[in-house]
């Protein structure tokens, strides 16, 4: 029997934030997520195209979650955005969540997007056959940047790992305590193009995808730079 | 039998109940019982034309157990409105805006906009564009899809609105400028679908139905989903055909075991090439004799390309055919593969055709199917005198039709023991002659029924299915279907020749004085269309340029990959894609404008097309010359609507790593094949006036019923809705070699032009005795009369009363046909405008304009509808498009999510404008439209690609790492010339 596909989402209020907590339930539809007014652009925007309005009709959390490769940049954005995954037992980041091997699919309740923290800057970038195919790599970038300073930075990555969508986890960490200058974005840069373990196929080659994770990763670096201006 | 259990749901508007099984899917529940608006076109989710609405929201139908809807509502296109009522305002606006081509995906994509004008009355043109993502179209390129929601919005809105018109303006051909409404020169940069713009010369003849934009005869049935197509209407006691394909490139079958098959319940038949005779035969839908060879056999014992037939089976349940493929045991012994045709060549490479029964291959050894050597003039004396010589390759890859509607057919004894094949083929008289001797049976012994067809672009010029079929009706005395699926259409079925393109162009003093194209073509595994194609290659790639001393060689090359065909270009696709280019590199290189380099060369009214009576097509051809052609005033158009010149030097001094460009390319194409292609049509008057038109052309989706029949009632001087049109049946309708070549515009429509000339011949003759007159001739046929010159009139009716019933009792009725020995081609400019991102490789492609000379438009709007989709087809082929196979000879991109087609959001802004000229030879000076827009989409990326960057790329597709790798040698190392271009 398929999972019925529900449409409601929790915003809990929270003062002094631009977007707000945010609780979705496991068994909503992607398209909920994707219509509601409270949901930040940057998780919209990761629902779509390539994912089109029937898959998100059809699609639940839970699935999205489960079966990455359905929406995976919207699954980076979940992760860049520091999901914390609710299952029975308990609660863990989705990071953790993702790797777990034992994870029962009617186990996850929830996904708690937590509030947006003051000074956060995102930003995304792609590199795609055509504008409306699955990238070939992406990232999605949130960085806490207090007194020009980064905080905290997660860079969520599709096409770059043999994961569908994962953070650079090594190269992230490098950002935390630096100003977003051109030589801090430069090595984060490589630092990813270093750490990623991209697949070689047909619609991009390891090394162009290497090549690619550094431009994108520039790129919404420097997005993100020019916000905290 | 698995259980069912009672699901009630709310179907358009009424509760209804259904027995299902845990696992049926909606789609098949719905079309089981009649609800076959629903369609069918993948087995994976990707295309979306299974849409239904389940609380007013789109969804999969496919991807949807039926169990899992109960309680909920359902719409189907069905629901929209009922026979006999208006149409919903979707469903009127799609007719109106001549959105429906094939339309197969036309139920999904009117439930997406439902449902999107419900929830947003007034959605943006990006709106409209990202909903319609979720359903593909392989025919429109989605401008009129587009134009047609927005006309859908406003009239469901209230507001006053029309819609499928087209501009028309006067204009010599030799104006310096034209007076050109300013949205066509896209200031704007948006890409809001334009009405088509028609440039007529003063002196074009008038006429009164041809030239407007009639809506299409077939509009109504499929906007409101009526049962079509060959899979609609389905035999009481129809059995379910499948195929069991080889899951190797190249293999032996060493034994092959149906023990276990047979005797599941339920199954009725399996068989394998122990079971049926060898007959060697060529599958490709073509006039006969049909060209060598013969390599292929209904049933093999050999393998020769993953996807190939091993076994079928017919089977009480599609689930318990399914069941009967696995159960049989096949031993393989595993042969290397060879997946290259250069490769193939070597020596030593594996013999992919060793069986000693095939007819007519060249060099079997070798792997070589043909060795083709022609030429006209001195070609080596005169590079000899050229002041440079100039070389380039180019490389072409292997793309699929992807027409949504998958090939299907259903076979069954009728009443009189004939075979009836009902299948969704171009080539219905072909496919006929060609099965009768593979299932022993004469050609009066069988029909061929058409229905409607879900799209073809060629791959439907193949005979795939139909021997199959028949065999399994012959074992079981049953009805049988079989249909391709989804993974089949790019294992089994066909594509376009993968080409290598070597060009060597002499010029003296400016002009184009020798050429030599040597040609590889890569037929797969199975020779079907490897000459003609590889000849019409060679023809349109030399001819277009038509240097007086010019050398054709061809090698075609057999692979361990899926045979390839007939695809929309046909060849010369792939060749001018590679003379496109090399003519812009010579201009770079000799330093003169790109425009005026190839105007000066570029083949010219009056000109003898030096290479015509070698280069037929499978034969020798014939001489001819171009007699009507507007490409000056083409391209004169593009260059003021697209600002060339000032944006082309503006856009050479960027800096950055965002950068435009614009490209050009010219091209042309055929009407037909010259002394070779034949169409006939009836025309048979009925009592109210209105005639029966009867034709054997096969309307894919092109609208080629519509504008026949508006020549028809252009002569017989009646509105279009008086023609009930049939096409076609081999039962009833007359003989046409079908829809391919570019022929349906000028050969059908020269027999129903001839036809309509005879009936109205007739018409005057019998109201003659009616009026009592003794000069027929002076009668004129217009608004169903037949008016005298002293005013005297009889109604078309009233003639048809009086000769059928009445005075010299007869059938007002004729046949007639038509062939031609020229083949006059169309000529046009394709422009290109990108922005390319230096430091990726991505390519955006922001608009692209044809403008095009097809003769007279015989319909503005279904013109235009063939060139967007042919547009949007080409822009795949340039830039995604590519069927690719691991080194075992795997296909890689069995779906459409790797293999990627445009969707609606990416599409760039298609313009099209028509330049009119009056084709001597053709009906009311008309030639054909449907390939020409394939050709020249990738040379004008590759031009602007090169505006924008200074670099070249000379094979497709045009992928970011593609560019990315042209670009970062260019930096590394200056070879943007020197790599394939010699002085
Ligand atoms: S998506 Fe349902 S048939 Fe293709
Ligand atoms: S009209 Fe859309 S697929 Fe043919």
């Amino acid at each position: 029997m398929r999972e019925t596909v529900t449409n409601k989402i929790y915003v809990l209020p929270e003062n002094g934030t631009s977007y707000k907590q945010l609780i979705l339930p496991a068994d909503v539809s992607l398209q909920a997520v994707y219509e509601a007014a409270e949901v930040h652009p940057m998780l919209r925007e990761s629902l779509g195209t390539p994912v089109t309005w029937q898959v998100r009709n059809e699609t639940s959390v839970r699935k999205a979650v489960l079966s990455p490769q359905l929406a995976p940049r919207f699954v980076a954005a979940l992760l860049a955005l520091s999901t914390v995954a609710e299952f029975g037992d308990g609660e863990m980041s989705l990071e953790a969540y993702l790797r777990r091997t034992d994870t029962r699919p009617e186990a996850l309740i929830a996904l708690h997007v937590p509030a947006e923290v003051r000074g956060r800057v995102m930003a995304e970038s792609h590199v795609g056959r055509t504008p409306a195919d699955e990238p070939i790599v992406s990232v999605r970038a949130a960085l806490d940047v207090q007194n020009d300073v980064v905080t905290q930075a997660r860079l969520a990555f599709t096409g770059a790992f043999r994961e569908s969508a994962r953070i650079a986890a090594e190269a992230s960490k490098l950002l935390s305590g630096k100003k977003l200058d051109d030589d801090t974005i430069a090595r984060v840069a490589q630092a990813v193009s270093e750490e990623v373990s991209p697949p070689d196929d047909f619609i991009g080659s390891e090394e162009y995808r290497r090549e690619m994770v550094k431009v994108v990763t520039r790129r919404a670096l420097e997005a993100c730079k020019k916000e905290v201006k | 039998m698995a259980e069912k259990t009672n699901v009630t749901l709310t179907l358009n508007n009424e509760t209804i109940s259904f027995a299902v099984g845990e696992k049926d899917r909606l789609m098949d529940v719905l079309r089981a019982n009649g609800y076959v608006s629903v369609k069918h076109g993948c087995e994976t989710g990707d295309c979306g034309v299974c849409t239904v609405l389940l609380d007013g929201e789109p969804v999969r139908s496919c991807m949807l157990n039926a169990v899992d809807v109960a309680g909920r509502s359902i719409t189907t296109l069905e629901g929209l409105s009922r026979r006999g009522e208006p149409l919903h305002p979707v469903q009127q606006a799609f007719a109106d805006s001549g959105a429906v081509q094939c339309g197969y995906c036309t139920p999904a994509q009117m439930l997406t906009a439902k449902a999107l004008l419900d929830k947003n009355p007034n959605p943006t043109e990006d709106e409209i564009r990202t909903a319609m993502d979720s359903v593909f179209c392989r025919c429109t390129g989605y401008v009129k899809t587009v134009a047609a929601i927005q006309h859908a919005g406003a009239l469901l809105r209230g507001e006053e609105a029309t819609t499928g018109e087209y501009l028309e303006i006067v204009a010599p051909p030799d104006a310096k400028t034209i007076d050109l409404p300013d949205i066509y020169r896209r200031r704007d940069g948006g890409r809001n679908p334009l009405p088509p713009l028609v440039i007529t010369p003063p002196d074009m003849p008038k006429t009164n139905i041809v030239g407007k934009s009639q809506k299409k005869v077939d509009t109504q049935k499929l906007v409101r989903g009526y049962p079509v197509f060959t899979d609609d209407v389905q035999p009481d006691g129809m059995l379910y055909g499948a195929l069991l394909t080889s899951p190797h490139a190249h293999a032996i079958i060493k034994n092959i075991d149906t023990t276990e098959a047979k005797a599941i319940p339920g199954v009725h038949a399996v068989l394998t090439y122990k079971d049926i005779p060898r007959v060697p035969y060529a599958s490709g839908g073509q006039s006969y004799p049909n060209p060598h060879p013969y390599d292929q056999f209904s049933l093999d014992y050999k393998v020769r390309h993953e996807g190939d037939r091993v076994a079928i089976v017919a089977a009480e349940t599609p689930e318990l055919a399914q069941k009967a493929l696995r159960a049989i045991k096949v031993e393989y012994e595993v042969l290397p593969a060879v997946l290259n045709a250069e490769d193939a060549m070597k020596e030593g490479a594996p013999v992919i055709h060793d069986e000693p029964d095939a007819v007519g291959i060249h060099d079997a050894k070798r792997n070589i199917v043909h060795r083709l050597e022609s030429g006209v003039g001195d070609v080596d004396a005169a590079f000899a005198e050229a002041d440079h010589i100039f070389e380039g390759e180019y490389r072409t890859q292997k793309q699929q039709h992807t027409h949504l509607e998958p090939h299907v057919c259903i076979s069954y004894w009728d009443e009189d023991d004939r075979l009836v094949l009902r299948s969704s083929t171009q080539v219905p008289f072909h496919v006929r002659r060609m099965v009768a001797p593979l299932i022993g049976l004469p050609v009066k012994r069988i029909r061929v029924v058409k229905p409607r067809l879900g799209g073809g672009f060629g791959n439907k010029q193949e005979m795939l299915l139909e021997d199959l079929c028949a065999h399994l009706t012959i074992a079981t005395g049953r009805p049988v279907r079989m249909e391709y699926t989804r993974k089949q259409e790019f294992t089994s079925s066909r594509s376009r020749h993968p080409n290598i393109i070597r060009y060597k162009i002499g010029v003296k003093d400016g002009k184009v004085t020798a050429a030599d194209l040597y040609l590889i073509g890569d037929t797969g595994a199975y020779g079907t269309h490897g000459l003609t194609v590889q000849m019409v290659g060679g023809f349109k790639g030399l001819t277009l340029y038509n240097a007086p001393n010019s050398r054709f060689v061809s090698d075609v090359v057999y692979t361990n990959t899926p045979p390839t065909g007939a695809f929309r270009g046909y060849g010369a696709t792939q060749c001018q894609f590679g003379i496109e280019v090399l003519m812009e590199e010579i201009s770079e290189k000799l330093g003169l404008d790109v425009v005026d380099f190839k105007r000066n060369n570029w083949l010219k009214l009056g000109e003898p097309m030096y290479l015509a009576r070698k280069l037929g097509e499978g034969r020798e051809g014939f001489d001819q010359m171009l007699e009507s052609s507007g490409l000056e005033q083409c391209v004169n158009v593009a260059l003021q609507a697209t600002d060339f010149y000032r944006k082309r030097e503006a856009y050479a001094k960027q800096k950055g790593t965002k950068r435009k460009g614009i490209g050009m390319a010219v091209q042309m194409h055929g009407s037909g094949i010259a002394g070779l292609d034949m169409a006939a049509a009836t025309l048979k008057m009925n009592d109210d006036g209105s005639f029966n038109l009867q034709m054997g052309a096969t309307d894919l989706g092109t609208g080629s019923d519509t504008i026949l029949a508006q020549m028809a009632a252009e002569v017989l001087g009646i509105p279009v809705e008086d023609l009930i049109v049939y096409s076609s049946d081999t039962d009833f309708t007359p003989f046409d070699t079908g829809a391919y070549a570019s022929s349906t515009t000028y050969i059908s429509g020269g027999a129903v032009r001839n036809v309509a000339e005879k009936i109205k011949k007739q018409i005057q003759e019998h109201a003659a005795l009616m009026l009592e007159m003794d000069n027929p001739d002076a009668l004129e046929l217009r608004d169903r009369k037949v008016i005298a010159p002293d005013g005297r009139s009889v109604t078309l009716a009233e003639v048809a009363l009086s000769s059928l019933h009445q005075q010299n009792q007869h059938q007002i009725m004729a046949t007639a046909s038509h062939i031609s020995y020229t083949s006059p081609p169309p000529v046009a400019t394709q422009f290109a405008e990108v922005e390319v991102d230096t430091e990726t490789g991505e390519v955006t492609v922001e608009r692209l304009l044809m403008v095009v000379d097809a003769g007279r438009i015989i319909n503005p709007i279904t013109a235009a509808g063939q060139v967007e989709g042919g547009v949007a087809q080409a822009l795949g082929l340039a830039r995604s498009e590519e069927m690719v196979f691991d080194d075992e000879g795997r296909q890689l991109t069995t779906t459409w999510g790797p293999y990627h087609v445009y969707s609606a959001s990416e599409m760039p802004a298609v313009d099209v404008i028509f330049v009119q000229t009056n084709e001597p030879s053709g009906p009311f000076g008309a030639k054909s439209i449907s390939e020409i827009a394939m050709d020249g989409v990738s040379p004008s990326i590759v031009s602007a690609i090169h505006n924008a960057t200074g670099v070249w790329v000379r094979q497709l597709p045009l992928t970011p790492e593609r560019v990315w790798r042209a670009i970062h040698a260019a930096k590394t190392e200056d070879v943007t010339m020197a790599e394939a271009v010699s002085a």
